[in-house]
Parts: structure tokens; sequence; C-alpha cells
């Protein structure tokens, strides 16, 4: 069953996920991030990390945690 | 409350303090060491003093709150803040590192007119220096019962602490302080909670002692008006987190302090993934631990929500620790008051001072009166504490301001940084717009209503809609800004004040071609000479040279061995081609001496471009 904090788990992550991204797309576009570069590829991925860091760790109290 | 072993612990706090901050006043020669500290620290030390500034003032007391009211989901507002991650640490770090401004203000005037920035200026110093006092007046109340002491007496030795080391040592000194202060914090945060939890039988017994309710991360949508996700979302995550990465003088001082944008980012990193998280648990644990205590019978059910980290705290730690925690509060209080002092007489030396009134002075005259404004900027907020006391909604007053000011500014500094387009009639109309509407909402909350989700108003003015005034503002501050700029003409802007291009900008921070040359990093003899030169050189061997992988002309970064000193001890400098003996590295006596260093000791050179 759905509860009405997970949605604003959703609304959070996807509003969030938007402003993430768009960020991201603005400074590969801008050349601010060199993502051919090994060092550009590396930052990359740790800013993807940290995100996925974020969900992670707030879905697990939302979705596993919260349910023992 | 509290024993004489508390209260001599609190002295201790106090006193060492002091004199650890003094200490740095070696470290503070120009103007550039006392605003950003040399810019020679170390990713992991910038990340530490992060600790006590993610920990403001009334941290403790209004998490631990709304974690005792809530649970978990109390922990959104310090979770929210990975939707900035990437615009901040590859859009603005950049930007304020290579084009060397250090402060708000300037990077308004440079990249628009010399009017936005005045208006910046204005509501940045009264909005610090009515927070400064707010903190000293925070704290008096606090530390009231365990010293027996008035407030003011209080306040005023406060004062003299913070004003005391922070005009000694600058920046160094609140770096370094809010180092210890983070330990400090971070350490009586887990003490709390791992007492609690022992006190409770594990964790197991910790977790079923919380209601369903309270083991969610999120909480409801739009219900209760006074606590919910989507208007934390917008007021926390979307406003405030903006306005504390990119608007912070104080956050962007400590950026600027790390020796190079690699290591801003590296400590950035650090602070999203692990302080940001630790200070979540060590502001929020007693909020938790103080639920599941009074669900297990531990504590009274009628106990006070707002005293729930002074209640808990006292039920579980002895004499000694209960003057620890107690030390932490005042760190966390400590800390954002000498932050604060440190940023106001930067914003007022750099925006009001050298620009207004003494224009072309030399270097040591500006540090002169960054030190005397320091002083003032303290006095102030002493003087400002006998009005708060009198005024007993002066932490919605401080609190309706701030709401007031930050869409418009986090709209300005954003749209100036990432939209090209965006002109000085733009900005200027976005903060002054920006800043009337939000007014206009105070008087009239019903305006917010089409933004406010269906959520309940929850007062009336100040106090209507507290939440969802934040997407007002920041959707009519963009409005303006957007629709002001698409009607006035282009205008040309530097690159450098722009998202973009970090090689460019790099090229122009050095002012020559960039060296990506991959160098070794050498240990050499540091040798001190009494040749001066306007900006630091070093000289070294053509065999060096070599090794470095350097030009001359190229930023090298020269630094003590001992990785533990953080870069306290290390400077940058020009390399250049010398007569010296290779293995060693020559420097001018006032920049060897400048960053602590002596005659014939070993250091570690690296080239940075």
């Amino acid at each position: 069953m759905v509860r009405p904090s997970d949605l604003s788990f959703l609304y959070q992550y996807i509003l969030g996920g938007i402003v993430f991204f768009a960020g991201l797309v603005c400074i590969v576009k801008s050349r601010a991030l060199d993502h051919k570069s090994n060092s550009g590829r590396r930052w990359l991925l740790i800013s993807l990390g940290v995100l996925l860091f974020y969900l992670l760790l707030q879905g697990l109290f939302q979705f596993v945690l919260s349910k023992l | 409350m509290g024993t004489n072993l508390d209260f001599a612990i609190l002295i201790f706090y106090f006193v060492g303090i002091l004199a650890f901050g003094t200490f740095f006043q070696k470290y503070t020669k120009t103007t550039k060491d006392f605003f950003l500290a040399g810019q020679r620290f170390s990713w992991w030390l910038i990340a530490f003093s992060c600790v006590a500034t993610l920990v403001g003032s009334y941290s403790f007391v209004k998490y631990s709150t709304a974690a005792y009211n809530n649970g978990i989901s109390s922990t959104m507002s310090y979770l929210n803040d990975w939707p900035w991650f990437a615009l901040l640490l590859f859009g603005w770090l950049p930007i304020l590192y290579f084009s060397r401004v250090r402060s708000i203000p300037e990077y308004l005037e440079r990249r628009f007119d010399r009017r936005t920035r005045i208006a910046a200026t204005v509501i940045i110093l009264i909005y610090m220096v009515g927070y400064i006092g707010i903190n000293f007046f925070t704290l008096g109340v606090a530390l009231r019962p365990i010293l027996n002491w008035p407030v003011m007496h209080i306040v005023i030795v406060i004062a003299v602490i913070a004003a005391v080391y922070v005009t000694a040592g600058g920046q160094t000194a609140v770096i370094m302080t809010d180092l210890a202060q983070g330990v400090i914090l971070i350490l009586a945060g887990l003490v709390v909670f791992f007492l609690g939890i022992k006190a409770l039988g594990g964790f197991s017994a910790f977790w079923s002692h919380l209601p369903q309710s309270h083991k969610v991360a999120f909480a409801q949508p739009v219900k209760p008006a006074s606590f919910n996700s989507i208007g934390v979302f917008w007021q926390d995550g979307m406003a405030n987190s903006a306005a504390f990465w990119f608007m912070n003088q104080g956050i962007i001082l400590r950026l600027l302090s790390a020796r190079s944008v690699k290591d801003g980012r590296k400590a950035l990193v650090a602070v999203f993934l692990v302080m940001m998280p630790l200070a979540t648990l060590c502001v929020c644990g007693a909020g938790w631990i103080g639920r599941a205590l009074v669900n297990a019978g531990l504590l009274p059910t009628n106990v006070d929500p707002k005293n729930i980290f002074v209640a808990v705290t006292h039920l579980l730690a002895g004499p000694g620790l209960f003057g620890l925690i107690l030390a932490a509060l005042s760190a966390a209080l400590m800390s954002t008051a000498d932050t604060l002092i440190n940023a106001t007489s930067v914003v007022f030396v750099n925006d009001i001072w050298r620009p207004l009134v003494k224009p072309n002075r030399p270097d040591r005259y500006y540090l002169k009166v960054a030190r005397i404004s320091s002083v003032a900027a303290a006095l102030t907020g002493v003087i400002l504490v006998p009005v708060y006391m009198g005024f007993k909604g002066i932490y919605q007053a401080h609190a309706a301001f701030t709401a007031a000011i930050t869409p418009p500014m986090v709209v300005t500094i954003m749209l100036g940084a990432f939209w090209k387009r965006y002109t000085p009639q733009g900005a200027f109309w976005t903060l002054t717009g920006g800043f009337a509407a939000m007014l206009v909402s105070m008087a009239v909350p019903v305006i917010i209503v089409p933004f406010s989700h269906g959520m309940e108003a929850g007062g009336s003015y100040l106090q209507a809609h507290t939440y969802m005034r934040a997407l007002y503002g920041l959707m009519v501050s963009a409005a303006i800004g957007v629709s002001v700029s698409l009607l006035a003409k282009r205008r040309k802007v530097s690159p450098t004040l722009l998202c973009g291009d970090e090689k460019r900008k790099m090229r122009e921070f050095k002012g020559a071609p960039i060296n990506e040359k991959p160098g070794a990093r050498l240990r050499l003899i540091l040798k001190g000479s009494s040749v001066e030169s306007e900006s630091p050189v070093a000289f070294v061997s053509s065999d060096t040279l070599r090794a470095l992988a350097a030009n001359p002309g190229d930023l090298i970064y020269v630094s003590d061995t001992r990785w533990w000193t953080g870069g306290l001890r290390s400077f940058h400098a020009r390399v250049a081609l010398g007569e010296t003996e290779p293995g060693t590295v020559e420097v001018p006596d006032s920049v060897m001496k400048g960053a602590g260093m002596i005659h014939g000791q070993t250091v570690l050179v690296e080239k940075e471009m």
C-alpha cells in the first residue's frame, strides 16, 4: 500500500532530480566539466554517487526500516 | 543544573578556544590571510570545519524538538541539499575561486553593476549583524542556568572571546577553532545518541519504542501546515539550501580557503557524504532518543518538546559529560558567531571601505580596518542583545527577514552564474522587486495560495504559509529577473563570471597558459632569501623544474611534509629558474615566515597549474 509519505519521497526525488540533472547538463554543455577526460568522468561518477547515496539512505528508511 | 565539574569543563572549553584561536595570529599578515586564510588548506580540514557551520546556532534545540515530534523525517531539512551538488561543485566554486572575488556583493558588481552591489551589501550586512546579536543572545540564555550570571555578563564574555581570536587570527582562527568545535559537536552528539541506545537496551529496543509514524524518512506531503515534506522541500531544500551553499558568506570564505578548486571539491564531497549525515544524527539524535525514552517510561510523558535536548542529556549524562555536551551547545553558537564576525568584516572592508570610502591604500591598512571592523561587528552584536531581550518576537522577526531576502538573492546569484542573458537591470529588479514581493506576501498572505499545493495557511501575516512563501518568492523573483532581462539590451559578460570552460578560467587566473603535464611531488630543502618580490616566487634548479614538469611562471604549492598540518604551513608561489642547489627551493624570507616555516626544513613541492 502506498503511504502519503511515500509520495513525498517521489516528489522530492522527481523535482530534486530535475534540478540535479538540469545542473549536470548545464555544466557539461558549458564545458565547466570536461566529460571526455578521465578526471571529468570521475567527477561525473562521484556526482551520481552522491545522488545514489541519498536515494538509498532515505529509501532504506522510507521503504525498509520503517516497516520493521 | 550541572555540577562544579560541568562548570569547570565549560570554563576550560572557553579558555581553550580563546587560546587556540589567538595562536593563529602569526599566520595572518595580509587581507588574503585574514579573509581567505591564504587559500592554503587541505580538503579534510575544510570539511571538518564545515560541520560547525552546518550545525547552526539553535540547531540542537530546533532539530531535537522536530525529531521528538516527527521522528526520522526531521532529517529532511539536512538531507535535501543534494540537488545543488553539481551546480555548486562545477559551476559556482570555479567562478568564485578563479575570478578572485571575496564576497557576494563584489561578485554582483563585477557581474552586473554597482547599484546591485550596494543593494546586496545593505541586505547582507543587516542580516549578518542582526544574526551575530541573536547568537550572543541565544548563548547567553542557554548558559544562564549553568553559570547563574545575568545574560548580559555572559554575552560580554562570549563576545570578547570571539572578537579577540577572530581579530587576531582572521579566517585561519575561524577554521581552526571550528575544526575543534566540529569535533566537540560530533563527539557530544554521538555520545548522547549511543548513551540513549544503551539506556534503552540496544538499537532494536530503541527502534521498537519509536511510533510507526516516526520511522519514515519523509513527512506527509502537505499536512500538517507546521511540518510537511513539500513545504520543507521548497523552503529548505530549494531556497535555504541554495542560499547556504551559494550566498552564505561564511561558507564561501571557507571554500575559498582551500588550496585549490580540486581540494574545495573534495571537501564538499566529504561534507555531503559524511559530515551532513553525521551532523544530522548529532542534532536530531537527542529527539529520537527522547521519544523512545518517553515510550519506554524512562522520561515523563509531559516533557516539553522544546526542552527535550536538555532533558535527555541531563538524564543520560553524568557529571563531566553534561559539561561536555554544554560545551558542544556553546560550540554550535560560537562557531556561527565567529564565522559571522569574520564574514561581516569581509563585506565591510571589501564592499564598503575599500571601494567607496578609502580606495587604493596599502594592504596592511585594509588589514587594520578588517581587524577594527571585526571588533565593531562583535560590539554591535552585544549592543543589540538588550534590544532583543525586550522584543519577544525576535526569532520570528529574524526568520521573517531571512525568508524575505533569501529567494531574491538566490535567484539573482543563480541567474547571474548560469544565464548569460541575465542583465544588470534584471538583477537589480530581481533583488528589489523580489524583496518587495516578499514583504507584500507577509501583509497579504492570500497571494501565496496559488503556490500552496493546497496546504493550510497555518497562521496569519508573517506566520501564514511560511513554507510555501519560498516557492512564491522564487517564482516571482525569477519571473521579474527573466522578463526584465529579456526586455533590456544584451550586455557582454566576462566568461570568468559565468559557469563555463574551466580551463579558460584557470588560464585567466594564472595569467598565462596552464601546464597540465603530470609532474612529480618532490621533497626539497627550503631556503630563505632576503630578495623580496611583489608576488611570491620560488627559485629551483633546472633538474627540479624538470622533475616537477614545470615551466618558469607556473604556480606551485609548497607545504609541510606532515599531512596533519592540513596546509596550515604552506604557500603558493610562482616557480622560477634560479642558481640554487639541486634538491632545494629558495623563497623570500617573508613568504617562508608567513607560512610558519623555517630555513632548512624539508617541504613538499608540487605543481598546481
